[in-house]
């Protein structure tokens, strides 16, 4: 009986020596040369505009693409002259470069405050309705969406802002190679149709 | 004894880290869509920061930043059916779907660094860090959101679009109300 009871007890101190090892010793010195993350302050959020829409938006791609650009700095020109006369490179390249992975949305639609008035035309029951072409609205890329793959150098704000531009293309010429202006013609015809026959219009014809 | 030591070994071993990382990488594709946007609002926000946390870094580093963002709410179009409208003659009642928040855009132009100082021994802000200080805004205005008053003034702007179209169809009488509550979703 003793025996067991001595078993139990010891059970019972390595299960609290697990807990206190797992969950606070380990932890805490895992931790102690982490780096803390840097946290913005609350500030207030200012309304600059509040401006009036009519966009339909009928189609949005979502894309992942990569960004990068090498610039030469003041040592770019020593260190590729000095490397040039050395069998193979010694020195390392001393020029800027960033690589950075983008993965963002792009909304397309029709844009409705330029459906003009004589874009709209009725007879008895029919309905004419021209519409706009379909357009890029919106190309985002949040901070949130950008992974930096690589980064060398000191990028200043306004070298990052064309890198981010070269991400922004791409997103754009991708979603244009996907024919998606043609695709959301097609489909903004679709829902002003529904919604013209909808409101009790038996001959619609949008185009 | 030599028993108890072997099993606080193996418990020890147990305490091994495990590796979790199994993320999904997310489907990128084409997606259609329905959503009239009828409002735009345009916001500022300073970005302030003070790298001054970890104990084994010396001398800390702050910055100032300030950012734009483009906030766009509307309807869904979609939800929209023969259901949504009273028509008797001249006279259309429409029951419109509750506003949402469309999209919201911080466009990279829109952010700026406005002061930076860094200490002897620290390295100056990466465009990594200025990245993370930035998203970390963009969750901060998220959540801002209903304090904006966006989607009412969408309701307005809404009930403005769509009575001056079906003005243009001929309806003299237009009356607009919303289905149950108004609810957002930031991240379609």
């Amino acid at each position: 009986m003793r025996k067991v009871a001595s078993l139990v007890t010891k059970i019972i101190f390595l299960l609290i020596c697990y807990w206190f090892i797992t969950r606070v010793v380990i932890p805490s010195m895992k931790n102690i040369f982490v780096s803390k993350q840097i946290t913005i302050d609350q500030t207030p959020i200012l309304i600059k505009e509040i401006k009036s829409i009519g966009q339909l938006i009928t189609y949005t791609s979502f894309d992942e693409v990569v960004a990068d650009t090498t610039i030469k700095t003041k040592g770019s020109a020593f260190v590729n002259g000095f490397n040039r006369f050395t069998p193979v490179p010694i020195l390392p390249s001393a020029d800027k470069q960033l690589v950075i992975i983008g993965r963002g949305k792009i909304l397309v639609g029709t844009d409705l405050t330029r459906l003009s008035d004589s874009g709209v035309t009725i007879k008895n029951d029919t309905v004419r309705v021209q519409l706009p072409k379909a357009q890029i609205l919106d190309a985002i890329l949040n901070p949130s969406d950008f992974e930096t793959f690589v980064e060398k150098g000191e990028w200043s704000n306004d070298e990052v802002i064309r890198v981010k531009a070269q991400a922004r293309r791409k997103m754009i010429e991708h979603a244009l190679n996907q024919h998606i202006l043609t695709k959301a013609d097609a489909k903004a015809k679709i829902v002003m149709e529904n919604f013209l026959h909808n409101i009790g219009y038996k001959h619609v014809e949008v185009f | 004894m030599q028993q108890t030591i072997l099993i606080l070994l193996l418990f020890l071993v147990s305490c091994a880290k495990k590796d979790n990382t199994d993320e999904k990488p997310g489907v990128l594709t084409l997606r259609e869509m329905s959503d009239l946007a009828t409002v735009e609002y345009t916001v500022t926000k300073v970005i302030k920061a003070s790298d001054n946390k970890t104990w084994f870094k010396v001398g800390d580093r702050k910055i100032l930043m300030s950012c734009e963002a483009h906030i766009k709410a509307g309807i869904d179009m979609g939800a929209i059916n023969e259901n949504s409208f009273k028509i008797a003659g001249k006279n259309i009642e429409v029951s419109l779907p509750p506003p949402k928040v469309i999209s919201i855009s911080l466009p990279a132009e829109g952010i700026k660094t406005e002061y930076e100082t860094v200490s002897v021994f620290r390295d100056k802000f990466k465009s990594q860090d200025r990245d993370a200080l930035a998203a970390q805004a963009e969750q901060q205005i998220l959540n801002s959101i209903d304090s904006l008053g966006i989607l009412n003034q969408a309701k307005v702007n809404t009930s403005m679009f769509v009575t001056s179209f079906l003005k243009r169809l001929g309806y003299d009488n237009i009356r607009i109300t919303y289905d149950g509550s108004t609810r957002q979703n930031p991240m379609q």
